[in-house]
């Protein structure tokens, strides 16, 4: 598993997002580029977000190796729940110990 | 880790192996999705409370959750995500639901590739009209993950 930081925003339900907020734990599609992935967003200041906020997560992904091409400081994903994009992120940081870990385990 | 289903398995009643079920029993139920047939299969690994939740009320969103519902083609998917995606994150007990659908709904769906594995997506919009002609049931043996 990888876990890094990143800001997303979700997008307002007008613009084709969700029509409920989310709850820590929250477990979307993650899309870089055509790849997607599953990932598991933990709000850090936030126990909830809603539709249109923005908000600073941690972003667990369980098969990093997948989309492991895009796993860099300021890349930027969708959050899609399946065809349905329904927010953006970049990522802000990944600890480098992780990589460093993950590289000596591979 | 004891991360693969067949450990899951000893954990939930509905993960253990039916000594009913003959080799042949096994594969039919393990079909993949059907194409020009009548009935589409579709699986997805849940957990206890999801299952509890299917069971009483259908398919359906849990609060703060996805508000579309995936699923995979074949049993063996549905096990690669519940040995590699799921059961990591949560370190919970799964089970593998199978539903069988009409083809006509299942033409209606989108199909798209995570992490590697066909995943068909149901709308929320879809989903009280998939609850009703779904016939869905947890599955009675633990297949081995696709790799």
């Amino acid at each position: 598993m990888l876990h890094v930081t990143a800001r997303i925003k979700l997008l307002k339900t007008e613009e084709g997002g969700r029509t409920s907020c989310v709850r820590s734990g929250y477990r979307p599609n993650i899309r870089f580029g055509d790849l997607y992935t599953d990932g598991a967003l933990t709000f850090l200041d936030h126990q909830q977000v809603y539709p249109g906020d923005k908000c600073e997560v941690r972003v667990t992904f369980a098969n990093p190796d997948y989309i492991r091409a895009y796993l860099r400081v300021g890349a930027c994903f969708d959050i899609t729940e399946g065809p349905r994009k329904v927010g953006e992120g970049v990522i802000l940081s990944i600890p480098e110990n992780q990589e460093q870990n993950k590289m000596a385990s591979s | 880790m004891p991360c693969c289903l067949r450990d899951i398995s000893r954990w939930v009643s509905g993960l253990t192996c039916d000594p009913k079920l003959g080799v042949s029993d096994l594969a039919l139920q393990r079909g993949k999705i059907t194409l020009g047939g009548e009935f589409t299969r579709l699986y997805r690994a849940v957990s206890d409370a999801e299952l509890e939740d299917i069971l009483r009320f259908g398919i359906r969103p849990g609060a703060g959750t996805m508000e579309t519902k995936l699923f995979t083609t074949s049993a063996e998917d549905a096990a690669f995500f519940a040995q590699n995606i799921l059961f990591p994150l949560d370190q919970k007990p799964l089970t593998i639901v199978e539903v069988e659908f009409p083809d006509s709904l299942a033409s209606r769906l989108f199909h798209f590739t995570t992490d590697g594995k066909t995943t068909m997506a149901v709308e929320r919009n879809l989903l009280s009209e998939f609850n009703a002609a779904a016939g869905i049931q947890p599955l009675h043996f633990a297949p081995m993950p696709a790799s």
